[in-house]
């Protein structure tokens, strides 16, 4: 739980860097926001529920925002936004705005429930291991490129590789192109391996990963996919991202 | 068989004339990105959803006459009346599959 405070508090003061794409302000179903308020984080575990939704919120002006819910398939964990009521609303469309927390009281909420999953037993829920926080810290730490295969999601992988370069990343990985292309709108792809070099338990571990270079049609922004390593064109990669056989992946529009 | 991409998410026209009444009541809203890039439908209704056909399908658009499919980042797009299979997009990551998450 300290390194997710740690986390927290490196976030809190560096908001000034966090990139302007990662803060779009969100109207959800029920509850839209004022323009003041933008979400970027928020985790999901898995409960007794179809779902269960952690998040801690921030906003640009550097508040924070807690909120835990969970639910059945009857509704989406976007929908609703309650705290400590969840037991009483999990088939019900609610609105209820998240609150409004200090760094203090996160800490204390956390350890409340930190300790309660110890004494029921379970796992720890998920804040130690939340990869958005942690992708967000690397994202905000200094550019390592080593680091870029590392970050789970994908948005924030994509700014780490902005800042880095695309073509620096491929020459410090010595990346291997299996096939390029372009799509139907004419924006390039690129489907490349990499290796992977570890030592664990001073034991030496090459792991070879295969990743899709795309460009999205309207923000032009390049993103890096990891795809199956007997995938070996561009397209029936991208074709597997949707689960679509290549012969029947056919898109007219992309966007 | 008509067919489109946005962003992480992909459109299929599908034959079919009428949504099974278990998918529940259409909402506004398609696919809400965890950084808040909502895919929303104008002049039509999203119904959540699942499909035999694969784990990536999370409900279908029941598309009206004028129907477009709106994104904050994206182009709009139009879609042809009728019901839309939308699936979501994977990928690898340490070893294992995941939804694309944004």
């Amino acid at each position: 739980m300290t390194d997710y405070i740690d986390n927290i508090k490196t976030i809190l003061d560096n908001i000034d860097k966090i990139p302007d794409e990662l803060w779009v302000r969100r109207e959800r179903v029920n509850q839209p926001l004022d323009q003041k308020q933008f979400i970027i984080l928020h985790e999901y575990n898995e409960g007794g529920y179809d779902w269960e939704s952690e998040r801690l919120e921030l906003t640009k002006d550097g508040e924070l925002r807690y909120a835990f819910d969970s639910g059945c398939s009857c509704n989406g964990p976007w929908e609703n936004l309650s705290d400590k009521e969840y037991e009483y609303k999990k088939c019900e469309n609610t609105t209820k705005k998240s609150l409004v927390v200090t760094l203090d009281e996160i800490t204390k909420v956390f350890k409340e429930r930190y300790d309660k999953s110890y004494d029921d037993e379970k796992p720890p829920y998920p804040w130690n291991e939340s990869n958005t926080i942690n992708d967000l810290v690397t994202l905000l730490g200094k550019p390592d490129v080593s680091k870029v295969f590392g970050i789970r999601n994908t948005e924030i992988r994509r700014c780490y590789v902005k800042n880095i370069g695309y073509e620096k990343i491929k020459k410090v990985f010595d990346v291997k192109v299996i096939d390029s292309t372009t799509d139907n709108n004419g924006k390039p792809m690129e489907l490349f391996d990499i290796e992977i070099k570890e030592e664990i338990d001073k034991n030496p571990i090459i792991t070879i990963d295969r990743y899709l270079m795309v460009v999205d049609g309207s923000s032009k922004r390049q993103y890096l996919l990891g795809v199956p390593n007997n995938i070996k064109t561009c397209h029936f990669a991208k074709a597997w991202t949707f689960d679509i056989h290549p012969d029947d992946f056919n898109p007219i529009i992309e966007t | 068989m008509k067919q489109f991409r946005a962003g992480d998410t992909y459109y299929i026209l599908t034959d079919m004339q009428e949504l099974p009444d278990r998918f529940g009541v259409g909402d506004k809203t398609v696919v809400k990105g965890s950084t808040g890039h909502d895919h929303t439908i104008k002049n039509g209704k999203f119904f959540v959803g699942t499909s035999p056909k694969s784990i990536l399908v999370v409900g279908y658009v029941k598309a009206e006459e004028d129907c477009k499919l709106q994104h904050p980042e994206h182009d709009d797009i139009s879609l042809d009346i009728g019901i839309w299979e939308v699936r979501r997009q994977r990928e690898i990551w340490n070893g294992l599959e995941k939804i694309v998450i944004d």
